[in-house]
């Protein structure tokens, strides 16, 4: 009986803590600082350069101006937009973070939320320069004239080769069009005794992520779908068929597999280029400092522009990765909000971040700095990325697409099947063009009002 | 109220509970769900307009739907057997006398106690083709994530290890209750093990063997779980399976019609599947 009375009387005293468990909401005083809630995706190496930037932000200006920055670790960048989509669903804006990372494939969901705070307006508040952001990372997020995000990690994409295997092989240097990366693939495809392949030219299955740019390029620019790529409106149609982009693509894809150097690799890519598998692959260049690490000494890596389709394919590369959009969760956050935007991007910290991932600096100032300049001269390989950005067009963009993870496997299973099956380009465009207009008209379907 | 009143009520009163829970989490979405699929639903999932049968003839129509239906009832058909085989083995193994017969049973037992998401992230590790233990303790190069086949089977053996603890607890269970009395007599007539497992211990434990059978179908034509945090559907949708898709088209896309029509789809052939396994039960198996 004595018992049975303690345990009532503790569990009575815990369960009265709990009327308290809000306490810290209904007293603000000076003392305690705003929090700044950041659901962010960074994981391993940005993981922890996110981490450093928090860091600082909360022991500098955020100190100074009593702001505290709470980065939160959400998943992968589609865990982050389906949590994101769940609160939106409910209808409020109840525990919504003030700020979110978020990469290409969730800004058609966000775009039009009436909790988005436009970036653009945040820094007119604040006075400050936009022209300070790099043009093509500006235009990457920029949506019907207005810059909703502030671009944050930023990359493009690049060729990754193995130099040593391409001496091994007398290549002299790397290819520039598929046709040159065709004849180096077969020349750096290696077998044993058994005729077992124990080293491919390249491997890749394109997607959408790797079409952005090799439909994109074609013609100096050219679209997946209407609308620009949907950055000035709902997609409602592709355009890679009727404009012929992709039969032109696809028939050099098919020459390139033709050659028996081409691996139909679809999930650690990385881990296959950097154990000597694989001697050239596509990725971000933000894999940089992950692939040097993976590679360590076992070959010399090199890297160059992300081969062209052919010679009249001179749009370059498109601006991607992610952005951090403002969000109005009640809280009447965002000026503070606006201040670690404005920190995180600032020329010191792009750098820091830049030389830590390898996403290349945002803010422009960054680029005139001289332990920016230092840093490319002691890191040659960096400067690759940020020169083939510089001579690409700007106007060529990401894909702001509906249904974005069918139309990822709607590409890649389509070309593998035109590959092992024996499908023409032709055939293949037009049945890709089928599936994907589907997407496009249910996205259409579902928003009509 | 007079008291036979209340204790007439009373029964009620203490289901309401459980079914006010049920209403709103089981029946409710359910029904919602088979009426959704009729209509053109926003991307938040408000009604629009009533289509009919539309959502369906647009499903069927796709062949990213083609995909995982066959590819679901390919992983039924390698899954069931393969799990009944494995988890009525360990039972028959692990039911006999002595002192490790306990310590193996703690074993098998224990995929249970971890949670699915670690052992999937943990099996990711494992496989992974260049630097996961599998590879280099098989001595092979299989690409568990890029072959299609060796997708499957990855998906095959995940779905073991988690159906395992469970399975193989109502197996061993239901093999201890088989009278040794009549086993001792069995014995004595000279039967051997084979003999003694198909005409004694089979149809004694059959009723559980059901059990075991209808929830691995159920488990089976719901997978979704491994597919997600293993390998995505890939490579080429080839482990794109219905609940997957479902998930896809729901929450990834919002395309919430469609969603509700896959998920209408599922239930209808889970349900007709378990409606035969039923009848076959009410002809072959014996209750004692």
């Amino acid at each position: 009986m004595k018992k049975t009375a303690i345990v009532i009387l503790v569990l009575t005293t815990l369960f009265s803590f709990s009327l308290f468990a809000q306490g810290q909401k209904e007293t603000p005083s000076e003392e305690q600082p705003k929090v700044i809630t950041w659901w962010h995706y960074g994981s391993g190496l940005a993981g922890e350069a996110t981490d450093a930037i928090v860091e600082e932000f909360n022991d500098t200006v955020g100190k100074e101006k009593n702001i505290r920055v709470q980065a939160v670790y959400q998943g992968k960048a589609s865990d982050v937009l389906t949590k994101l989509k769940a609160i939106f669903q409910s209808g409020t804006n109840n525990g919504l973070p003030d700020l979110v990372q978020l990469d290409g494939s969730g800004v058609l969901d966000i775009r039009d939320n009436e909790y988005l705070i436009s970036m653009e307006e945040l820094a007119k508040e604040d006075g400050f320069d936009l022209s300070e952001i790099l043009d093509s990372a500006r235009l990457s997020v920029t949506y019907k004239d207005q810059m909703i995000a502030m671009p944050f990690n930023s990359s493009t994409i690049m060729l990754y080769y193995n130099k040593s295997a391409f001496d091994e092989a007398g290549i002299s240097r790397p290819p520039r069009t598929l046709d040159e990366l065709a004849q180096a693939a077969a020349k750096l495809k290696k077998t044993d005794a058994k005729g077992k392949v124990v080293r491919y030219g390249f491997a890749n299955v394109p997607t959408t992520y790797e079409l952005i740019v090799w439909l994109g390029h074609q013609n100096r620019v050219s679209y997946l779908t209407d609308k620009k790529n949907g950055h000035t409106g709902i997609p409602t149609k592709v355009l890679f068929h009727e404009n012929g982009t992709m039969v032109n693509f696809l028939t050099k894809w098919k020459d390139l597999y033709a050659t028996g150097s081409l691996e139909n690799l679809t999930s650690d890519v990385n881990g296959a280029f950097a154990s000597g598998r694989v001697a050239m692959m596509v990725g971000s260049t933000s894999n940089l400092s992950t692939i040097i690490r993976l590679v360590g000494d076992r070959f010399e890596l090199g890297v160059a522009n992300f081969p062209m389709v052919d010679e009249n394919a001179t749009g370059g590369v498109n601006v991607g990765g992610g952005a951090i959009y403002a969000l109005d969760n009640g809280l009447d956050n965002n000026e503070q909000a606006w201040q670690f935007v404005k920190f995180a991007t600032s020329k010191e910290q792009q750098l820091a971040w830049h030389i830590a991932t390898g996403y290349f600096p945002v803010n422009a100032q960054t680029y005139t700095m001289k332990e920016f300049q230092t840093h490319l001269e002691a890191n040659p390989l960096y400067g690759v990325a940020i020169r083939q950005l510089r001579e690409s067009d700007p106007e060529l963009q990401g894909v702001w697409i509906p249904s974005a993870y069918q139309v990822y496997y709607a590409f890649q299973t389509g070309i593998l099947k035109m590959l092992v099956e024996d499908r023409t380009p032709l055939e293949t465009s037009k049945s890709l063009e089928k599936e994907i207009n589907t997407y496009l008209e249910d996205y259409v379907r579902m928003t009509q009002q | 109220m007079d008291k036979t009143k209340i204790a007439k009520a009373r029964p009620y009163i203490l289901l309401l509970p459980a079914l006010t829970l049920a209403f709103l989490f089981a029946y409710r979405p359910f029904f919602r769900t088979i009426v959704n699929s009729l209509y053109n639903l926003s991307i938040i999932g408000k009604r629009l307009s009533f289509v009919g049968f539309d959502n369906y003839s647009r499903l069927f129509g796709s062949g990213s739907f083609q995909d995982s239906l066959s590819n679901t009832l390919r992983f039924t058909l390698y899954f069931v057997p393969t799990n009944l085989i494995i988890c009525l083995g360990a039972a028959m193994l692990a039911n006999r006398k002595g002192k490790l017969a306990s310590l193996n049973q703690i074993f098998m037992f224990l995929p249970m106690a971890v949670a699915m998401s670690s052992s999937m992230m943990l099996f990711k590790m494992m496989f992974n083709p260049s630097i996961g233990i599998m590879n280099s303790l098989l001595k092979a190069d299989i690409q568990w994530f890029n072959d299609p086949k060796a997708a499957m089977l990855l998906l095959v053996i995940a779905g073991v290890w988690l159906d395992i603890g469970f399975d193989f607890l109502l197996l061993v269970s239901a093999l201890r209750n088989v009278p040794t009395s009549l086993i001792e007599v069995a014995r004595i007539e000279g039967a051997n093990p084979w003999q003694l497992f198909i005409s004694l211990q089979l149809p004694l434990i059959a009723p559980t063997l059901l059990f075991v059978l209808i929830t691995s179908i159920k488990d089976a034509m719901l997978i979704s779980a491994p597919v997600l945090l293993l390998t995505e559907g890939g490579p080429f949708r080839s482990t794109q399976t219905l609940v997957y898709q479902m998930y896809l088209e729901g929450f990834k896309s919002g395309n919430y019609a469609l969603g509700s029509a896959i998920a209408t789809v599922v239930f209808i052939l889970t349900f007709a599947i378990m409606l035969l396994l039923l009848r076959f039960e009410q002809r072959r198996v014996y209750y004692q």
